[in-house]
């Protein structure tokens, strides 16, 4: 897969917030598992190679929960509207229904909408003539939905991970690891804040305190 | 059996109102789906760490402290993370549609407008309405947005936003308080460790069984899956000497 194909491919199966998510999420993962070995790991027994393992393994492990719990996730979430759904249509609870009906499209342009549009919203799905019920299976898309969430992950660990392959000394290639880190959320930070209209470097310098954290958090407790 | 006088049984209601107000306020907060998530990624959380600080060469009393220390410091630090993540991710979906709206605001051709409406509404639960009840929705949306709204320059945490990042944080905290247990109650780590891992085992199965009732999938193989899961993180730490007696 070319590096466009797999950007179209991305692009099909999550949404930019999310994909700002996973990255987050992957370069947490390996900066929190390689400082956590450090920590109980003698050096000797270390060595950068058992880091760069653990560092893939756990986040491969991530990744594969993280895409499936995304999946499952939305499924739980999408009966739980079926069955709002079913109790307006039927009259029972409605008003409770219809609560977690709008709250269920919330997300979507019915929020903007006043509370009087709202209501229209939620009479033209109770007097619907028919309700497709949610179909809970596990099919191709959602199967690459779960591999376009695994791969980011995946890929978040490389660049966090380049130490590991290229020096000898752990304690070098930790520390540089935490440093690669720590610039990638910044980076990570500044662009979902400019996706997100927040305050760009405000969001930079939060995300980046959370492997500073991380490192002194390490060094008080031993490790590195 | 009848509790003797009215000022006990008020005192054990008051008793019961903070966790109440607490389940409360998390089911508000997160869905049913992200409050299955949270404790899944709890569960994982506390027994992968616990895991990855097993590697060294522990067995003292003194290392029984080191670790419940490391993990109420990582459980605290990775609910705040999540709770973090997932707030911006909901301020990010916001701004996206406030992009969508300030789009639909600009263009001119009424066909265009409405298919953008559509593509909206398609990840919704408005999808599989009936075509005329969707197409009469579609109007709806299309006459009742707001028109020349003020645009929204910089966009900050709602108080919803700021109780996601608190709701969060307390399910992640859940697992924590469970898991925690064995090694407060075990004088080495290694049996501490392995009695808290299998323990970590059955919640993956359990919460398993739970996420496909809720999804209307088999409950069982959601507990085997899950439980498989779980079992892959305890033989890692099984082949790496983690939990070993």
């Amino acid at each position: 897969m070319t590096f466009p194909s797999y950007r179209k491919f991305l692009g099909s199966y999550t949404s930019a917030s999310e994909r700002y998510a996973e990255a987050f999420y992957g370069i947490i993962m390996v900066t929190g598992c390689t400082g956590m070995v450090s920590l109980g790991v003698p050096k000797e027994e270390a060595g950068v190679q058992f880091m760069l393992w653990t560092a893939l393994f756990v986040n491969i492990l991530w990744g594969l929960i993280d895409g499936f719990t995304v999946v499952y996730g939305s499924m739980v979430d999408e009966v739980a509207s079926d069955v709002a759904v079913k109790n307006m249509r039927s009259g029972k609870d409605v008003e409770t229904a219809s609560e977690e009906v709008l709250d269920a499209l919330d997300g979507s342009l019915v929020g903007k909408l006043s509370d009087q549009d709202k209501a229209k919203v939620v009479e033209v799905i109770r007097s619907a003539k028919s309700y497709a019920p949610f179909s809970n299976k596990l099919r191709w898309p959602e199967i690459k939905r779960i591999l376009a969430i695994f791969s980011i992950d995946f890929v978040t660990v490389f660049p966090v991970a380049i130490p590991f392959i290229f020096l000898t000394d752990t304690t070098t290639a930790v520390r540089l690891s935490f440093l690669i880190a720590t610039f990638l959320m910044a980076y990570l930070g500044y662009q979902w804040a400019k996706y997100a209209r927040m305050r760009r470097w405000k969001i930079a310098v939060l995300f980046s305190s959370f492997t500073i954290f991380l490192l002194i958090l390490s060094f008080a407790l031993g490790g590195i | 059996m009848k509790l003797p006088g009215p000022q006990f049984s008020s005192i054990i209601a008051r008793q019961n109102q903070v966790p109440k107000e607490t389940i409360e306020f998390v089911g508000e907060t997160l869905s049913l789906g992200d409050r299955l998530s949270e404790l899944l990624y709890g569960v994982l959380m506390v027994t992968s760490i616990s895991g990855l600080v097993l590697i060294g060469e522990p067995g003292g009393e003194n290392d029984l402290y080191y670790m419940l220390v490391i993990l109420f410091i990582t459980i605290v630090m990775w609910g705040l993370l999540d709770g973090i993540s997932y707030a911006l991710l909901s301020s990010a979906n916001r701004a996206e549609r406030e992009s969508l709206v300030e789009s639909l605001e600009v263009e001119n051709d009424p066909e265009k407008r409405k298919e953008s409406i559509e593509e909206d509404l398609d990840e919704t639960l408005i999808a599989r309405l009936d075509d005329e009840s969707k197409s009469r929705i579609v109007d709806i949306i299309n006459n009742g947005l707001p028109r020349n709204a003020e645009k929204m320059t910089k966009n900050k945490l709602t108080s919803y936003e700021k109780d996601i990042i608190l709701a969060a944080f307390l399910l992640d905290f859940i697992p924590l308080i469970i898991l925690v247990f064995p090694y407060l109650f075990f004088d080495t780590l290694r049996v501490a460790a392995l009695t808290s891992h299998v323990m970590a085992l059955i919640m993956f199965v359990i919460i398993g069984y739970y996420y496909s009732k809720y999804a209307n999938l088999n409950k069982w193989k959601g507990a085997f899956v899950c439980g498989l899961l779980g079992l892959i993180l305890v033989i890692f730490a099984e082949s790496t000497n983690l939990v070993l007696i």
